[in-house]
């Protein structure tokens, strides 16, 4: 079934009346997507209704576009606010008239989706609907888990770290309620702003670190009493020897309050003390890890889980603040998607920020300027009336190279690659340096130069655990391909088939189900959802069939994860795909296919069942789906670049190496590593 | 006469049919538009509030019992499918079903769309033939295999 735009002859005008050029304001809105259609030879005679979403609008003047229209349905009007700042004054118009005038339509409501997840018909008028969009709608509203089931009553979601920003009624909730439990004092603050981070101790480590801080302190207080000085700072000072040592227990010390303030704003935000696992005071327990991941997803902090720069910086602000800049996010993806740009300034130090441009304008004319500003706006709007509100903004132009057909292709740059295996003949870790990171970037070519629009940290395959046939694990490198490529397929809420080499422990989880707790297939890492392999979008690289024949797929693909540690961390590695955070993978294919001629296939059924045995239970995958599917017509280049080579090892050892610290049968032989496309790389889910 | 039968119930069936047939050609005639004219999108239909799932086992001479968390859903009987309505969209059951003599198989329904769930179920003494099984390590804990760099790595 092919997805048929109704607008496509409307585009196909537009298109001829010379819109390719630079964007005029009021065109932001989805206008590529009409484009993308128009590339469908099927699509010929398709009626256009009169007021269809995105169609063009008639010119309508400034004056006529700002009369108050109250009286409209939410609907039909949105939200202008004119006047200076601190006294303007919010009118409802008619929404249509304002894309008329060259507004665009910032999406504030509940059920805004990015473009990915958007409702789509096919010309009839028949729904292709997205198996993920009610999900994702209902993890960003807190009211669905991850598999779709309803959350706990007063249970949080907190995806925004995972590509599911929360929904304006949530931000909503969370400023009012903040306003009557702020969980900030100076004392506390201070305490906080007194450390950059708090040492983790292990709490099997406790004793002997306090031992070991115990004889630190013997030292230097002898050492001071020597020296005959009255303080540890004029030890460090005339002793520069013993400065560290100084330093060190100083920091320590600060830490203790420090521990103590976090324990209690983190109790008092309902991170802290409120789960099954038990807390003791002072340590960073199991309890405390989980609340301070709860912390960080809450305010999109990516560091791992403990208490980091980053992390104890937000922890030391108001309430307030955070939040704002939780709004702030919120409203960024939604000016994205509304203007459907991308820039955001990680392409070159002098590239163009047009994200963090166009999300500046869009808060000054809605007068969220802070978090004052933005309490009184949830205040004045009820969360019924987010069920649909639009605001209406003025944005610039973009530039020049922005059409509705761009001329876009895809760089990944492998950096710096070991091929060596990671560890010594006796097993014992080796360090593989790398200098310059993978990297993927994004171009459109105008006027015969390429423009990198934007340019991200990304994955390259390294030395992975697989699973082969004889139910032992072993090692495995997992390529990266190098060379031309192509992306034919980009699907939103793609399912990743678990390759038989996916090891069995990851492929099942405890779950309470109907009130029972069992284990389950373990649906996170298959998806669709935000945390399975491919994340909430790919796009599947190939190598074009040439002559009639199928496309060549090696299991390589460029893909949302919500394992963004291994993106930004040096010793990070994927199977061989190349991963971006969620919410950046989501803004790319958004874009793309809102840039480039593209036909809606919908939901791409199968009947996917497989079974396995874990500890006396047969555990059967079943996905009855692969994903939501867009194909781009004609596909969009990729080039995957070497990078260099580091190492003894020149080439990628083939097949599967044991692990050192792997228990075989004495004699049992080394499988051969299966060779199929899902074996190779991330694998599955392919055609 | 039975011949006879036969003709007369099959050719009231060709008639029948070609009746049918001429009224759903005269219906399509009624609200064909005409020529040249674009034609009116058709409203989507309205879909039904619950969904169906249709849980079997194989082989289907087996009797199976499918729990859903605390609840026992049914029973598959043999040649007996289990039928279950949902609410559409409600979310996934993970199921369990049981078969006496068989390997226990959870497995998931899903309340997107009407579904069939066929579930194979292995006999306990078959169950070397699942994905996953393995040889247990002897007692003795073992030993590194080799490998196929000619234990180049691990050679001691």
């Amino acid at each position: 079934m092919r997805g048929k735009n109704p607008l496509a002859i409307a585009v196909l005008v537009a298109a001829g009346c010379g819109c390719s050029g630079a964007s005029t304001p009021g065109s932001h809105s989805g206008d590529s997507r009409t484009a993308a259609n128009t590339a469908t030879p099927t699509q010929t005679t398709t009626a256009v209704p009169p007021r269809a979403k995105n169609a063009p609008r008639a010119h309508v003047s400034e004056e006529e576009a700002r009369k108050p229209r109250a009286d409209l349905p939410p609907d039909k009007r949105a939200l202008l606010i004119v006047g200076e700042p601190g006294h303007g004054e919010e009118r409802w118009i008619d929404a249509d008239a304002a894309e008329g005038a060259g507004y665009t339509l910032l999406d504030l409501s509940d059920d805004w989706t990015p473009f990915i997840f958007e409702e789509q018909a096919t010309a009839e008028g028949e729904p292709l609907p997205n198996r993920y969009r009610r999900i994702f709608l209902g993890l960003a509203n807190d009211q669905l888990d991850e598999d779709g089931e309803p959350l706990e009553p007063g249970a949080k979601n907190y995806l925004e770290l995972y590509g599911i920003p929360p929904s304006l009624s949530v931000l909503r909730a969370r400023f009012v309620q903040d306003e009557e439990h702020p969980c900030h004092d100076q004392e506390s603050a201070d305490a906080i702003d007194a450390v950059e981070t708090v040492t983790y101790v292990a709490p099997a480590d406790i004793k002997k670190d306090e031992r070991r801080l115990a004889k630190v302190r013997d030292e230097v207080e002898k050492a001071r009493k020597k020296a005959h000085l009255a303080t540890l700072d004029e030890l460090a000072e005339k002793q520069p020897a013993m400065a560290p040592k100084v330093k060190m227990l100083a920091r320590r010390a600060a830490e203790k309050p420090a521990m103590a303030a976090v324990e209690r704003r983190l109790t008092c935000e309902g991170l802290l003390g409120r789960g099954k696992v038990k807390h003791t005071t002072g340590i960073y327990d199991d309890a405390m890890r989980l609340a301070v991941r709860g912390f960080q997803q809450k305010h999109m902090i990516y560091e791992a889980n403990y208490l980091r720069r980053k992390t104890v910086d937000a922890l030391a602000r108001p309430l307030i603040d955070n939040d704002y800049d939780d709004l702030t996010r919120a409203i960024r993806e939604r000016v994205v998607s509304a203007a459907a740009i991308l820039e955001d300034g990680s392409a070159s130090k002098n590239s163009r920020n047009l994200v963090d441009e166009y999300l500046k304008t869009a808060l000054d004319q809605l007068q969220l300027t802070d978090g004052a500003a933005a309490l009184a706006f949830f205040k004045r709007h009820p969360p019924t009336e987010f069920k649909r509100f639009r605001a209406a903004i003025k944005l610039p132009a973009r530039p020049d190279y922005y059409s509705d057909n761009m001329d876009l292709s895809i760089v990944v740059d492998r950096g710096d690659v070991w091929y060596d295996l990671p560890f010594t003949p006796e097993g014992h870790y080796k360090p593989q340096p790398r200098k310059k990171f993978p990297s993927l970037t994004l171009y459109t070519k105008a006027g015969g130069k390429q423009i990198a629009l934007a340019k991200w940290r990304t994955t390259i395959g390294g030395w992975r655990s697989e699973q082969a046939g004889n139910g032992y694990e072993y090692f495995r490198y997992k390529q990266s391909d190098v060379g031309p490529r192509v992306i034919r397929n980009v699907v939103s809420g793609p399912v990743w088939i678990a390759p038989a080499s996916t090891p069995i422990r990851s492929l099942t989880k405890g779950k309470t189900v109907n009130g029972k707790w069992q284990r389950v297939v373990n649906y996170d890492e298959l998806g669709p959802g935000y945390l399975s392999a491919y994340g909430l979008i790919a796009g599947y690289f190939v190598v074009p069939g040439q002559n009639g024949r199928n496309d060549w797929d090696n299991g390589v693909r460029a893909h949302g994860s919500s394992d963004y540690l291994s993106i930004y961390s040096a010793n990070g590695f994927s199977h061989g795909c190349h991963r971006l955070p969620n919410h950046i993978a989501i803004r790319m294919y958004s874009f793309i296919l809102q840039h480039r001629p593209m036909t809606i296939v919908g939901d791409k059924s199968m009947n996917f069942a497989r079974q396995f045995l874990s500890k006396e239970t047969a555990f059967e995958i079943r996905l009855p789906s692969r994903g939501y599917y867009y194909v781009l017509e004609p596909p969009l280049p990729v080039n995957v670049l070497e990078g260099e080579i580091k190492g003894d090892q020149k080439k990628p050892i083939a097949g599967y190496v044991p692990t050192p610290w792997g228990k075989y049968p004495p004699g049992l032989p080394v499988p051969p590593a299966p060779d199929s496309a899902e074996a190779k790389a991330g694998g599955g889910g392919g055609e | 006469m039975k011949r006879r039968a036969r003709f007369t119930v099959a050719a009231l069936a060709v008639a029948i049919g070609a009746i049918a047939f001429a009224m759903v050609a005269v219906a399509e005639d009624a609200v064909a538009p005409a020529a040249g004219a674009a034609p009116a999108p058709a409203p989507p239909k309205p879909q039904s509030a619950n969904v169906r799932i249709v849980f079997t086992v194989l082989p289907s001479t087996k009797k199976a019992t499918v729990q859903w968390g605390k609840k026992k859903l049914g029973v598959i009987a043999p040649h007996a499918p289990l039928i279950v309505q949902r609410p559409r969209d409600s979310g996934p059951l993970d199921v369990v079903v049981r078969a006496e003599g068989c390997v226990p198989v959870q497995t998931r329904a899903y309340t997107f769309e009407d579904s069939k769930v066929a579930v194979k179920v292995t006999p306990n003494d078959q169950k070397n033939t699942l994905l996953g099984y393995r040889e247990e390590v002897p007692a003795d804990g073992g030993a590194p295999a080799g490998n196929p760099d000619g234990g180049a790595f691990f050679s001691r």
